[in-house]
């Protein structure tokens, strides 16, 4: 169903809850399609996994070869540069109080207070609360209940509940992608450009993968998620992989936890990239016109949430807006051919 | 060691974080706002950006709120959110609470008549303004989201006979229209003092069916983008008029491709819009042909006629657009007003009406701007008729007319700092015509028995015109004070194909806004219009072979308008026009509807060298977003023609007019109805003169236009219905003019009876247009 609204506060209600209708979960495949995407995507990790047992298998005597002109570089050069410190800043936080360094911080004071984070900082949410944390050129979002300490370089050990990183967040995509190297008890989880999201609930690891690549590396599991995928993996053994949407609800934090943006000579357009890289959704103008008017100059929603400024945009523009199956359909309303 | 160490390090940020916490929770609360000033000038963008320094959280998009969105009047608010709101209104903005902030967006509905926002001209459609001059009405409801035009999409709503744009000015106070004509009087003023202007080219006669009361406009509802009208009061770049202005614009197309293809009683029409080149490049393309030869009986003729419409749009840079024009009408209309062999009379008219024009609009800087207009018309008709009835009248006519306009115009606009805008602009015209008239008649009979009345005329007349048209105008805009604008202007006119000894115009104007209040606006206009004679305005079909000295008018018009609710808002105009240095005026007295009108014999000159005009004009209106508007107008007014040392009312005079009409939309169906009203236009009748003899009775005329018909009455309906197919969408509609079929008199029919003797004068009334039933379907994709 299309949810279309005009400019005027009375519609604007209704749009909110209509993307965040959205923001439910989506109705789940028949059981034989769930079945065929698990055989493809096993199918395909197998041939991944019996692919590097073979290469295991023939390179290792190389390796051994390898490892001894390794040992012989070493001695003759000296040893390389571990990762740079990244620099780390709380930018952002909601709800009741942060925990840093054992200290309870209220969260509304909190990104003034905390300044830098160093090595071996560590970083608590409690329940209700909500961070946002400048990772390097990356964006590091904490949930509720999550708790993280800095390991120095670009890892941070994730101990209990849900982080998430944007490698290029909106405003960075010309800088070099921001790097993270999270550590869980399940092993670690590194990426190649990336969006993506861990969360360690009580025995039970769960990644998900909204852009790019991730690899969880532990000493039980080695596997790779592409984007649209998201495991779960428990200490029992169990292993379940999925598909998920970019906008699908699992996201939905991530938005409501966004830095907020200074949008200062920034356009209508820049604002919906902006929406449309926080909340999964893809934007398209649905003509000229449209894509005319969303060039003009939005001014004094830095202070809003993605789905907030997405609420604000028809009301403050000719724009409306249309979200249906993580698509953002803006049309003109200004005069002209009307439908 | 290192375990240590951490413990210590650790320990230092646990204090780091205590004092900081300390610092920012002891933080004092933002200081108290600074007063914000907003002049008269200043841009509101500025106004609202410098309250948010002060944290006041507004938000807006530079979309809605440019740099022309300026301060019109110091509000007398200081609050921020009740400041900024006084100075959007005007603009027809508002602000709206959104997630806590102070959003500013459209106001949501729209009043009767436009807030006070317009252009200049169409010039610079984009350009929102001051509306100075009193009597521009915008006519319809959705002005807030188009404050310059009136809506196609209203167009397309109300029950217009033929789906005929200009009809719509018919729905304003102060117009008076039989319904036949698309055509309206305005103001008391004739039909020909009305000017149409579409994208800045003022065109040459753009009517179809122009022998039979100019039926339709050659426009295109569906390529317009809407029509604004001014009754009078008229700023000088419109000048050489007298009476009132039609501002037309085509649509912008929104999109890459949108077609059209409709089918009606009235018309087949297509229409393409669209755009390529990243949007530099724009077309619109509207081609229609008339159906009425395919639906009329073939007895009362055969009214062929099509137009096309194209225009390109090319935006060589952000502030230069050119856009060619042309618009091609033609028409081959049989119209056949007896069709008795014995009796037969006809009339044939062969039009092919072509006007080429090319806009230039520049944007030298921020604050100079021009746009210019290069244009070619060339009209030639034909027109051939005969009336063969040995009892009445035998005639013949043979009328051929070529003319061809050359023009040039520029227009330029300066802003001199807050207080002052200038605008001036000049046009030159270059006009030749030849005209070629032949007609004949002999009366028998009846016709033959007014008295004084010759029983033939024979005309046989060349004329070639050449000449040339010149003007120069300058205003300034000026804002003084607080609450008032003026804009001061001066007009010079002059032509050379006149046969006038002074053929020099000076046309001073004024006009002026005060605000009386946040809702409430007072104007007044007050100003000289000449109206020169058009070219093809020569009256050679009733043997004048001479253009006449400009006409004028000197014009007073008060306006009070008040918007009383976001919604509801009435409006009030009074207006005094005194005409003079009038040409004759030739007018049927008994039938207005006659074919070969200058062969008839109630034809008569009307020597009238003044007139005067005045009026009242009420109107209130509501409007409901989309969903429901109604309005509601009366008008008191007078018009007369001073002819000799009397006063005689004209033959459009209405004491009293009124008008409902009311728009609903409901999902998707479109309603409509539309209820006029107005007092029986003058009425001249035939009667047999005083002491003549009975067996040769002589006619007269009575007084002229000293009796009046009816009341005039129509109740127009219409309903649309859309719905989605696989491809677009299918629009159809159904619509009732004159529903009630009600018999509303037009003209004059008598004969002469001799069955006792004596003779006996039968005289009766005939009528306007009956019940006009129309559908039609439209497909768009």
């Amino acid at each position: 169903m299309n949810e279309t609204r005009e400019p005027g506060p009375e519609a604007d209600d209704a749009l909110l809850e209509a993307i965040l209708r959205r923001a439910e979960p989506r109705p789940q495949p028949s059981e034989a399609a769930r079945e065929r995407a698990f055989e493809a995507l096993h199918a395909t990790w197998s041939r991944r996994v019996a692919h590097r047992r073979r290469r295991r298998a023939v390179t290792g005597v190389a390796a051994a070869a390898l490892v001894a002109s390794a040992a012989a570089l070493l001695w003759i050069e000296p040893p390389p540069p571990t990762a740079a410190p990244v620099v780390v800043t709380l930018v952002r936080s909601s709800g009741g109080a942060l925990e840093v360094n054992g200290v309870s911080v209220p969260a509304s004071a909190a990104p003034e207070a905390a300044g830098t984070l160093v090595a071996g900082d560590r970083l608590a949410t409690a329940p209700g609360t909500r961070a946002a944390l400048a990772w390097g050129n990356g964006s590091l979002r904490l949930d509720e209940a999550t708790r993280i300490e800095l390991r120095g370089g670009n890892t941070l050990q994730l101990s209990a509940g849900a982080l998430y990183f944007d490698s290029t967040p909106w405003g960075h995509a010309g800088a070099e992608a921001g790097r993270i190297v999270v550590e869980t008890r399940f092993g670690r989880i590194v990426h190649a450009g990336t969006q993506f999201q861990a969360a360690l609930r009580g025995d039970q690891l769960r990644v998900s993968v909204r852009e790019g690549e991730v690899r969880i590396e532990g000493d039980r599991l080695d596997v790779g998620i592409a984007a649209g995928e998201a495991i779960w993996y428990a200490a029992d053994g169990r292993f379940e992989r999925r598909m998920v949407a970019a906008y699908d609800a699992g996201w939905a934090w991530t938005a409501e936890i966004a830095p907020l943006e200074d949008f200062t000579g920034r356009t209508t357009a820049d604002v919906l990239d902006w929406v449309a890289r926080e909340t999964g959704f893809a934007v398209r103008y649905g003509s000229d016109r449209a894509r005319q008017l969303a060039d003009s100059e939005a001014r004094g929603i830095e202070a809003l949430e993605p789905l907030p400024a997405l609420r604000t945009l028809p009301v403050m523009t000719s724009l409306t807006l249309t979200v249906d199956d993580g698509i953002i359909r803006v049309d003109s309303t200004s005069p002209g051919v009307e439908p | 060691m290192d375990r240590g160490r951490r413990q210590v390090g650790a320990g230092r940020v646990a204090w780091r974080w205590v004092l900081r916490c300390a610092l920012v929770l002891a933080a004092s609360p933002a200081p108290a706002a600074e007063p914000v000033d907003a002049p008269v000038g200043r841009p509101v963008s500025e106004v609202i950006d410098e309250w948010r320094r002060q944290g006041v959280p507004f938000a807006y998009s530079t979309e809605l709120v440019d740099e022309r969105v300026v301060v019109v009047a110091v509000p007398r608010a200081t609050e921020p959110a009740a400041m900024v709101a006084e100075l959007l209104e005007p603009w027809g903005l508002a602000l709206y609470d959104v997630e806590g902030l102070l959003v500013v967006g459209r106001a949501s509905a729209a009043p009767v008549s436009p807030p006070p926002v317009s252009g200049l001209g169409d010039a610079e459609p984009a350009l929102p303004e001051v509306t100075v001059s009193a009597s521009r009405y915008e006519i319809l409801r959705e002005l807030l989201e188009a404050p310059s035009f009136i809506s196609q999409r209203t167009i397309q709503q109300l029950p217009l006979l033929g789906e005929d744009p200009l009809r719509a000015v018919q729905r304003l106070p102060g117009n008076a229209s039989s319904g036949a004509s698309a055509k309206s009087h305005l103001r008391g003023s004739a039909e020909r003092d009305t000017g149409l202007i579409l994208n800045g080219q003022r065109l040459l006669d753009p009517f179809h069916v122009r022998d039979y009361q100019n039926l339709f406009s050659a426009i295109d509802a569906r390529a317009i983008a809407g029509v604004e009208v001014y009754t009078g009061g008229f700023p000088v770049q419109y000048g050489d008029g007298m009476g009132g202005l039609v501002l037309i614009d085509t649509i912008t197309p929104d999109g890459d491709r949108h077609t059209e293809i409709g089918l009606s009683v009235y018309n087949t029409s297509f229409l393409s819009a669209g755009r390529v080149a990243g949007g530099d490049l724009e077309w619109l393309l509207s081609a229609r042909r008339g159906n009425l030869d395919l639906v009329l009986d073939g007895e009362l003729g055969e009214p062929s006629y099509n137009d096309v419409f194209a225009e390109i749009g090319i935006n060589l840079s952000p502030e230069t657009r050119l856009s060619v024009n042309a618009l091609v009408a033609t028409d081959n209309v049989v119209a056949v007003t007896e069709s008795d062999p014995e009796e037969r009379e006809a009339s044939t008219n062969d039009t092919r009406n072509a006007q080429f024009w090319v806009n230039w609009s520049q944007e030298w800087s921020a604050t100079l701007s021009s746009y210019t207009t290069l244009s070619l018309s060339a009209l030639n008709s034909t027109r051939v008729g005969s009336a063969d009835d040995p009892e009445e009248i035998i005639a013949s006519v043979d009328d051929r007319r070529d003319i061809n306009v050359f023009g040039l115009r520029q227009d330029w606009r300066l802003a001199l700092g807050d207080a002052h805008r200038l605008s001036w602009g000049a046009l030159y015209r270059h006009v030749d015509a030849d005209f070629r008239y032949r007609g004949a008649v002999d009366w028998f009979g009846t016709f033959a028995s007014f008295r004084g009345q010759e029983g033939s005329i024979r005309r046989a007349i060349d004329r070639r015109v050449d000449g040339d048209a010149l003007g120069v105008w300058v205003a300034d805009r000026i804002t003084i004070g607080e609450r008032t604008i003026a804009e001061v202007g001066l007009r010079w006119d002059k032509q050379t194909y006149t046969d006038a000894a002074d053929s020099n115009q000076v046309s001073p104007r004024l006009s002026l806004l005060r605000r009386l209040g946040p809702r409430t606006d007072l104007r007044l206009s007050v100003g000289r219009y000449y109206q020169s004679q058009a070219v093809h305005d020569l009256q050679i079909e009733d043997g004048v072979t001479r253009y006449f000295p400009a006409e004028r008018a000197d014009q007073v018009i008060v306006g009070l308008q008040q918007r009383i609710d976001e919604r509801l808002s009435w409006r009030a105009e009074a207006y005094w026009k005194d005409m003079s240095r009038l040409r004759t005026r030739y007018e049927n007295s008994l039938d207005p509807l006659a074919v070969m009108p200058e062969l008839k014999p109630d034809r008569v000159a009307i020597p009238a060298r003044d007139a005067r005009a005045r009026g009242i004009e009420l109107s209130l209106g509501y409007d409901r977003d989309r969903s429901v508007s109604w309005w509601l107008t009366y008008t008191l007014a007078e018009v007369e023609d001073r002819v000799g040392d009397d006063w005689v009312p004209r033959s459009w005079d209405q004491r009293h007019a009124g008008q409902f009409g009311v728009l609903w939309q409901a999902g998707r169906w479109d309603l409509s109805a539309v209820l006029s009203a107005h007092s029986g236009w003058p009425k001249t009748s035939v009667a047999i003169a005083t002491g003549s003899d009975p067996d040769e009775p002589e006619l007269v005329f009575t007084e002229r236009n000293a009796g009046n018909f009816a009341p005039f009455a129509t109740l127009d309906l219409r309903a649309g219905y859309r719905m989605p197919v696989p491809r677009g969408e299918l629009s159809l509609f159904f619509e009732l003019s004159n529903a009630t079929n009600r018999r509303n008199p037009c003209c004059v029919d008598f004969g002469l009876e001799d069955e006792t003797g004596q003779p006996l004068l039968d005289q009766r009334d005939e009528y306007w247009f009956p019940l006009l039933p129309a559908a039609g379907i439209l497909w768009e994709f």
